[in-house]
Order: C-alpha cells, then sequence, then structure tokens
C-alpha cells in the first residue's frame, strides 16, 4: 500500500480507547477517513465514536477490510502493536508514539520490509491528503488547505506551520507525509519523494529537515541521479543550535560534518533543490515559483 | 546514556570480556595505591566523556608510585571539552603486539546494528574507514534471525584476524552483541583491541552508550551521578521537557512544541536580530500542570524581556496549553512580556482563555509575526506586565 492514501484507505486504530486515541479518532472521521475498527487488548466489545473495538486484530480482519493501522498506544507497546498488524497483513503501518526504543524500531522496520510493508514513523503525525480529504494521523485538518503542493516533514509542528502559512497566502497542499524525528524511522524523504513524484495531484514538493542524521543528504543523492519532473523546496531548522546538543528529537544530534545544516543545503542546492533560509522564506519561494514570479524550474 | 570507560568496563567485566586489571581513583592518593596494588607499570587514563583525551595529554604511563601519584596530580582538575576530570583510571600496562578494532552500533540511516572488526585499530580508526574501508569487515544483523558464532569467526577472518585470535574474537563479539541487546544500546566499542604476542586479546578501552528511550525496561545500570552543568535542563528533565540554553546575553525565552519548530523560531529569532536566552521543547502530551511548570522554569531563566509561546494543538491541545498560562498568569503574575501563536485541536476554546487574560495572541499569521510582535512590545513597554 502506498503513501497516498485516498477515500477507499480503510483504517484501523491502535489504541483508540483512551482519550487521546477517541479525539483523534473523531477527528478523523469528521474529516473524511473511514475508520473501520479499533483493537485494544482488553476492551474487546466495546464501541469509541461508533467503530467496533476488538481485543486482536485477527477478529478485527474477520469482519473488516483493513489497509492501514494507526498506532498511538504508549511507547513500551508499540513494537507488540506493530508486529500483530504487520503479520495480520495489514500493509501500511503509521506510529504515532513518541520515545519509542531503538532497537523495537530496528525490528519492527525489518519485519515490515520482509513482509512488504510500508512504516511510516514513530514520533510522527501522520499522513495527510487534503486533495481527497483523508488523513491517517494527529494533524489538525483545517491547518491543511487543498492544493497541489506535496509536503514530508521530519518534524510534525513544522509540517503544521508551513502548510497553514502556505493556506494563509492562498496555497494549498496535495499529500503531506511526516516521516517523524526519531534516528531510525521507516519511510524517508527518498520513499516519500518517489511517492510524489507519480501523485498527479503533487506539482510541487516542500521537503523540512532538521540536523541531525544523513537523511536530507540522501534525498540530495536521490535527486541528483533522477530527473524529477517537479520543483522541490527545502527548508533545515537548527542553524544556530549550539553543536552537539541533545534537542528534544532523538534524531536531531550534530554527527560530524554530515548533519550540519551546511552540509544539507549544500547537497540539496547541488541537486537542484530550492533552498529557504527561514520558515516564512520557504512560505515566499513556493509563492513565487506558484505566481511564476520565479524561474525556478522542475529538477 | 553515555557511560564512562571504567563504567563500560564494569559491564563488559560482568559480561566475562578480558580486560587489563585496574581501579578507579578520585586522588592522587588513590592512583599510588591503586598503581601499588597492580605492582606493574600502569597508565593512568582521565575519566571524561568526550575522546581525544591521548592527544590532549589526558593518559599517561607510570612506571612508579611516584609517577602515578604525579599523573593523576597532573591530569585530575582539568578540563577536557568542558568537563572537569573527577577520574582517573589506573589500569595494568598490556605488552602489545597488535591494537585491533571491534564495535556493534546501529546505523541509524540503514536502521539495522551493524558489527565491524579491522585489524588497524587504535587512534586512526576513522582514518582507516575513509582511506582503506575494505580494512574493516562488516556484519549487518538481522534483528529477528539467530546469529551464528561462526558467522562471527569469518568476520574475524575475512579482517585478517586468524588462528586463536580470530577465536578469541568470536567470543569478545559475541559477548559485546549480548551487552547490545539487554541493555538496549546503540554502540559498544573496543579501540584499541588489544592482541599480545602470546595471540591473547584484552580490550584497552571501552565505550558503551545506552537508548534511554529503553531506561524502562533495562536493568539499572552502576553509574556514578551525572554533574547537569545547567540546572535549568535538570528542572526541564525533571518535568519532562527540553531546556535548551541558548545566549547567556540573551533576553527572549521560547517555548515551542517539537524539536523542529524550537530551531526554528530559535533561528527565526536571531534573524530577526532578536537574542534567545533558551528554548523550551514541549515535546508531546503535555498536561495543564506541565504547561504551567514550563512556563514557571523559563520564567526563571535570568535577564528575561519576553517570552514567545509557539505552539500547535496537534499532538497537544490548544485548550490544555490555554489553562496551563492561565494558572500561570494567576499565580506568578509574570513581569514580562508574553505573545502567543497558537493554533490547532481547540484553538477556539484556547484562543479564548487567552483574550480573557489579555494576552497578544497571533492566530492565523507566521512565527515571524510573532516575534517581530513580541520585540516591539518589549522595546515599546518594557518589561512591566500591564
Amino acid at each position: 500500500m502506498g503513501l497516498i492514501i485516498n477515500k477507499e484507505t480503510k483504517v484501523l486504530v491502535q489504541g483508540a480507547t483512551g482519550k487521546q486515541g477517541s479525539y483523534h479518532v473523531r477527528s478523523m472521521k469528521e474529516f473524511g477517513t473511514q475508520v473501520v475498527a479499533g483493537v485494544t487488548p482488553g476492551k474487546g466489545g466495546q464501541t469509541v465514536e461508533g467503530i467496533p473495538i476488538y481485543d486482536t486484530i485477527k477478529e478485527a480482519k474477520e469482519m473488516h477490510d483493513i489497509d492501514a493501522t494507526l498506532i498511538l498506544v504508549p511507547a513500551p507497546y508499540v513494537l507488540g502493536a506493530a508486529v500483530e498488524a504487520i503479520e495480520n497483513g495489514v500493509k501500511l503501518i503509521i506510529i504515532i508514539t513518541e520515545h519509542v526504543p531503538i532497537q523495537d524500531t530496528v525490528k519492527i522496520n525489518s519485519l515490515a520490509d520482509s513482509k512488504g510493508c510500508t512504516l511510516v514513523g514513530p514520533n510522527t503525525i501522520g499522513i495527510i491528503n487534503a486533495h481527497e480529504g483523508v488523513k491517517i494521523g494527529i494533524m489538525p485538518a483545517f491547518l491543511y488547505g487543498r492544493g497541489k503542493i506535496g509536503v514530508i516533514s521530519r518534524s510534525g509542528t513544522l509540517s503544521h506551520e508551513t502548510a497553514s502559512n502556505l493556506m494563509f497566502r492562498g496555497l494549498g497542499i496535495s499529500t503531506v507525509v511526516g516521516i517523524g524525528g526519531d534516528q531510525v524511522i521507516g519511510a524517508d524523504f527518498v520513499t516519500v519523494l518517489k511517492e510524489l513524484r507519480e501523485d498527479l495531484h503533487t506539482e510541487a514538493v516542500v521537503m523540512l529537515g532538521e540536523i541531525g542524521g544523513n537523511r536530507e543528504e540522501l534525498a540530495a543523492a536521490y535527486l541528483s541521479q533522477c530527473i524529477y519532473g517537479k520543483p522541490i523546496f527545502c527548508f533545515i531548522a537548527g542553524r544556530n543550535a549550539p553543536p552537539g546538543k541533545k534537542m528534544g528529537h532523538a534524531g536531531a544530534i550534530i554527527q560530524g560534518n554530515s548533519g550540519t545544516v551546511q552540509s544539507k543545503e549544500t547537497c540539496l542546492q547541488q541537486a537542484g533543490v530550492v533552498v529557504a533560509t527561514s520558515l516564512e522564506d520557504i512560505v515566499l519561494k513556493v509563492l513565487e515559483w506558484s505566481q511564476g514570479i520565479s524561474g525556478e524550474g522542475v529538477i | 546514556m553515555y557511560l564512562y570507560e571504567f563504567e563500560a568496563k564494569n559491564v563488559f567485566k560482568n559480561y566475562g570480556i578480558p580486560l587489563a586489571q585496574s581501579g578507579v581513583a578520585t586522588s592522587p592518593q588513590e592512583a599510588r595505591e591503586i598503581f601499588d596494588e597492580l605492582g606493574k607499570p600502569a597508565m593512568v587514563k582521565a575519566q571524561v566523556m568526550a575522546g581525544g583525551r591521548g592527544k590532549a595529554g589526558l593518559i599517561l604511563p607510570v612506571n612508579t608510585s611516584e609517577d602515578a601519584q604525579k599523573a593523576a596530580e597532573t591530569i585530575l582538575g582539568r578540563y577536557h571539552q568542558g568537563e572537569k576530570v573527577q577520574r582517573v583510571l589506573v589500569e595494568e600496562q598490556i605488552k602489545t603486539n597488535k591494537e585491533a578494532y571491534a564495535s556493534i552500533t546501529m546505523d541509524f540511516a540503514a536502521g539495522m546494528p551493524v558489527v565491524m572488526v579491522s585489524s588497524q585499530g587504535g587512534v586512526e580508526i576513522e582514518s582507516v574507514a575513509q582511506t582503506q574501508p575494505d580494512k574493516i569487515a562488516k556484519l549487518y544483523l538481522n534483528p529477528w534471525l539467530p546469529l551464528h558464532s561462526f558467522q562471527l569467526r569469518e568476520l574475524a577472518i575475512q579482517a585478517g584476524l586468524r588462528g586463536k585470535i580470530a577465536l578469541a574474537l568470536e567470543d569478545i563479539l559475541g559477548k559485546m552483541i549480548k551487552i547490545f541487546n539487554e541493555l538496549d544500546a546503540v554502540t559498544v566499542e573496543i579501540n584499541p583491541l588489544i592482541i599480545t604476542e602470546d595471540e591473547r586479546v584484552f580490550a584497552a578501552d571501552g565505550k558503551l552508550i545506552t537508548d534511554e528511550e529503553a531506561a524502562f525496561r533495562i536493568p539499572e545500570l552502576n553509574v556514578v551521578e551525572r554533574e547537569r552543568v545547567d540546572a535549568y535542563a535538570q528542572k526541564a528533565n525533571e518535568i519532562n521537557v527540553t531546556y535548551v540554553s541558548l545566549d547567556p546575553q540573551g533576553t527572549i525565552g521560547i517555548i515551542a512544541g517539537g524539536a523542529g519548530l524550537s530551531m526554528a523560531t530559535m533561528d527565526a529569532v536571531y534573524a530577526l536580530e532578536g537574542k534567545p536566552a533558551a528554548f523550551i521543547d514541549l515535546g508531546g502530551g503535555i498536561s495543564r500542570e506541565r504547561m504551567k511548570e514550563t512556563l514557571v522554569l523559563m520564567a526563571r531563566t535570568p535577564g528575561l524581556e519576553g517570552i514567545i509561546l509557539n505552539v500547535f494543538g496537534g499532538i497537544n491541545n490548544c485548550l490544555t496549553m490555554a489553562q496551563g498560562l492561565a494558572d500561570f498568569m494567576d499565580e506568578e503574575h509574570p513581569k514580562f512580556q508574553l505573545v502567543v501563536k497558537m493554533r490547532g485541536h481547540e484553538q477556539e476554546e484556547g484562543w479564548r482563555i487567552l483574550e480573557h487574560y489579555n494576552i497578544p495572541t497571533v492566530k492565523l499569521e507566521t512565527t515571524d509575526v510573532a516575534i517581530r510582535l513580541l520585540m516591539q512590545t518589549v522595546q515599546e513597554e518594557g518589561r512591566s506586565w500591564a
């Protein structure tokens, strides 16, 4: 199952019965997502916001088609929840939970790979397709206007900020994928870039990165080897970050030269990406492109 | 958590990895006593977090009790990359024939642990990795598949380490992987791994970094108290948010949701020629009480003239955050300017509370607009709160 979700995508929620869980089930349903069932071990038989809760995914699968699962369970239970989903043939696994141990993510990722599943996260806001009016995630959908710009972000709040700032200036988004802020994640910039390239509703792509790791560098390597066919804009947060400090997101640790803002911007620029220097600047650059003012072209 | 060498070696010892004899000293006198107990030539090694100790003169060979005491005197109390040396490890010298390298570490981009072995260990291992990458034998581990000991022996052979040494490596690597798995480590490293004339193998250094997110399930490690240089960071840790000190002359405090937005807000304050004193990343799942505590903590930052609260109702909730802010206003009656930029889940309910308290609120505009508003208000009205 790809990352461009639609009205037909049938969604399971693992951890739907908590206060957060039921809030987001309601919010997804109101936006137009087909949330078909929830799984919380020990709470089978209950209903939340009109959806049935089961003790196991196996039972849920007997009653419903399930294409994707949204995992909201506490960090110590994420490994078990994700493995249950993968072993039951759910093809898109989205993990919202933060503070998941790295070795658990490694296990989930490796199992997902071997079974042909796509993992998004952990520590992500999920996916929203504003064009279709569907989301599997926790983002406030009213901050995401409908339009033609795809967004890939390591940070949830940077995604909210950029999508809403674009909307206030009359621009909208097609699909946003939060890839998550952890050091080990499933789908990365490259995975999502490939899908947005094929997406007919996406005419340009915004990448929101951060210091630390080498995922932006890997995206640059991919982009320099292909004819992408759409313009790409990026913003990297953390140019003034004190070196070597751990900044909340596990991913944001400066690792030698490869993780600095300079290294990422240089690589991306060389690959033809339009590099913005601030949150304000990225919106202006996209606006100029959409109005045909800037000559920023297609890579 | 990053363990000191002596702490990592305690773990290694418990898992049966061969080590030189050693003891930890906090005073020159103690160092001398440990030397006398060992009764042979030793190394006195500073226990600090950062690398590059050898080049900084923080590892000294000693041959007499007198030497050991003097070396400890020289090293203790010195600073290495901002950290004061409080302990030295006094360790027997082992006659080396060859220095090898062994580690298991998380390859974050690949999303898999990788075991690495090289016959060319020592301080130049990083340049070996760059200039002769084939000199480092690598084995990626699938976390779901059993690892057989022959694979580790094969890895040693691939690195050019044969016979008795390959057998010793099979054993040591197996133990390192056990540590890696059982302690939720991200790195277990031995550099150098000393090979003696008679082909015995010892760990001469030890590096162990564990994943703090897994602290809930790993056995408690026997480690010394970590000195938190920053009392604010310490307090933030207690209320489960992240506090990062920035400019000591800074006047603006940033509270934001998420590391990305915290850093982008910091970048924007600098770009608008403001001086951020610190930022706090709220992370997710913020409660009313923790929101208030976060504001109290930021308000204590010296020299503060204004705070910008730049948050979203996404994983957090606008109403909850506004309630925490209201509690803060009621209890603390702050004497500085405050600007809030907030939107997302339950924004209307949150905005209503902010209006009630007359807090300038940026609803549908950008971070730059909010920062400008704060800087302008500070300039016009100073620190006093209306």
